[in-house]
C-alpha cells in the first residue's frame, strides 16, 4: 500500500547471470540514498541489472540522477544497468531529457544485452 | 492513492473554496514533507481542474521546485499555489543565498545531476520566473486550465 511514509516498493530477482529489479510507487528526492544504496549493492552482486520500471508512477530530477549514476556504475564494473518498460509520465520524463536512448535496451523491450568486457 | 493518517489539512477532502485570487494551498517546505505537498499539490491542482499531462507536468514543476529548496536552498521555504481566472500559478521561495545563474542547461545524458529547474521550465513550455536575492531565490510556475485537455 502506498502511504507517506513508503511511496516506493523495490524487488529484485537474481538470476545466475543478471538481476531484474523491479521498481513500484513513486521515486523522489526523499527516497534517492536509498535506491542509490540497492542498485548499488545490486550491481556488487551482479554487474548486469534490468530495472523494471512499469509500475513506477513518479519520478523526479533526483532519482532520475540515480539511475543515471547506476548506469556508469554498472559499465564500471564491466556490466551494463537497462531501465525497461517505463510508462505514463516516468516515460515522459525520460524522454524529455533524453536520457532513454541512454538508459533503454539496445534491444527490444524485456532483454537484456551484456556488454562484452 | 494516499491513505496516510495526516490528511486532515488536504485540501483535496474540503473541496477548496475557488474564489477570485484565493490562495489554494498555502505551506511550510521541509526535507521530511516533499512526497507529502506533491501530493497535496497534485490534488489541489486536480480540484481545479487540471488533469492528463498538464497536471502531471505542474506537478512535477512544483515538486522540482520544491525539492530544490530542500537540496539547495538552505532547507526550508514557503509554498504558496492560487489561481487567478483559468492560470494556476504556484510560487516557492526559499532563504538560501540565491542563484547566480540563470536555469542550467539541460545536462548531457550521461551525467547526474541539474534537471530539476530545467525539467521544470521545459515541462510548462517556459512558464518558470526566478528572482533571485542574497536572502533567498523565489521561483514561479504557472499554467492555464484549459476547459478540454485534448488541445495541447
Amino acid at each position: 500500500m502506498i502511504s507517506h511514509d513508503e511511496p516506493w516498493q523495490w524487488h529484485a530477482e537474481t538470476h545466475a547471470d543478471r538481476t531484474v529489479v523491479s521498481l513500484a510507487g513513486e521515486l523522489d528526492v526523499s527516497s534517492a540514498d536509498e535506491l542509490r544504496g540497492l542498485l548499488s549493492d545490486t550491481i556488487r552482486a551482479t554487474a548486469v541489472v534490468a530495472v523494471d520500471l512499469s509500475a513506477l508512477t513518479f519520478i523526479d530530477s533526483t532519482a532520475l540522477s540515480v539511475l543515471i549514476w547506476a548506469h556508469q556504475e554498472a559499465a564500471h564494473a564491466g556490466g551494463s544497468l537497462t531501465v525497461h518498460n517505463p510508462t505514463g509520465h516516468v516515460r515522459r520524463v525520460l524522454d524529455v531529457t533524453g536520457v532513454l536512448p541512454l538508459l533503454g535496451p539496445d534491444d527490444e523491450p524485456g532483454t537484456v544485452r551484456a556488454v562484452a568486457p | 492513492m494516499v491513505d496516510g493518517t495526516d490528511a486532515d489539512e488536504d485540501a483535496s477532502s474540503t473541496s477548496p473554496a475557488i474564489t477570485y485570487g484565493d490562495p489554494l494551498l498555502t505551506a511550510r517546505i521541509t526535507a521530511d514533507r516533499v512526497t507529502e505537498l506533491r501530493h497535496k499539490v497534485a490534488a489541489v491542482a486536480a480540484a481545479v481542474g487540471l488533469t492528463g499531462t498538464k497536471l502531471e507536468d505542474f506537478v512535477l514543476a512544483v515538486h522540482e521546485l520544491v525539492a530544490n529548496v530542500v537540496r539547495h536552498g538552505g532547507g526550508f521555504g514557503e509554498l504558496l499555489l492560487h489561481r487567478y481566472q483559468d492560470r494556476v500559478t504556484c510560487r516557492v521561495s526559499d532563504h538560501g543565498r540565491g542563484m547566480n545563474t540563470a536555469v542550467p542547461e539541460l545536462p548531457r545524458p550521461d551525467r547526474p545531476g541539474n534537471r530539476g529547474l530545467w525539467l521544470a521550465q521545459h515541462l510548462l513550455a517556459s512558464d518558470l520566473v526566478l528572482h533571485s536575492t542574497p536572502h533567498g531565490l523565489t521561483a514561479t510556475v504557472s499554467i492555464t486550465i484549459t476547459p478540454s485537455e485534448a488541445a495541447k
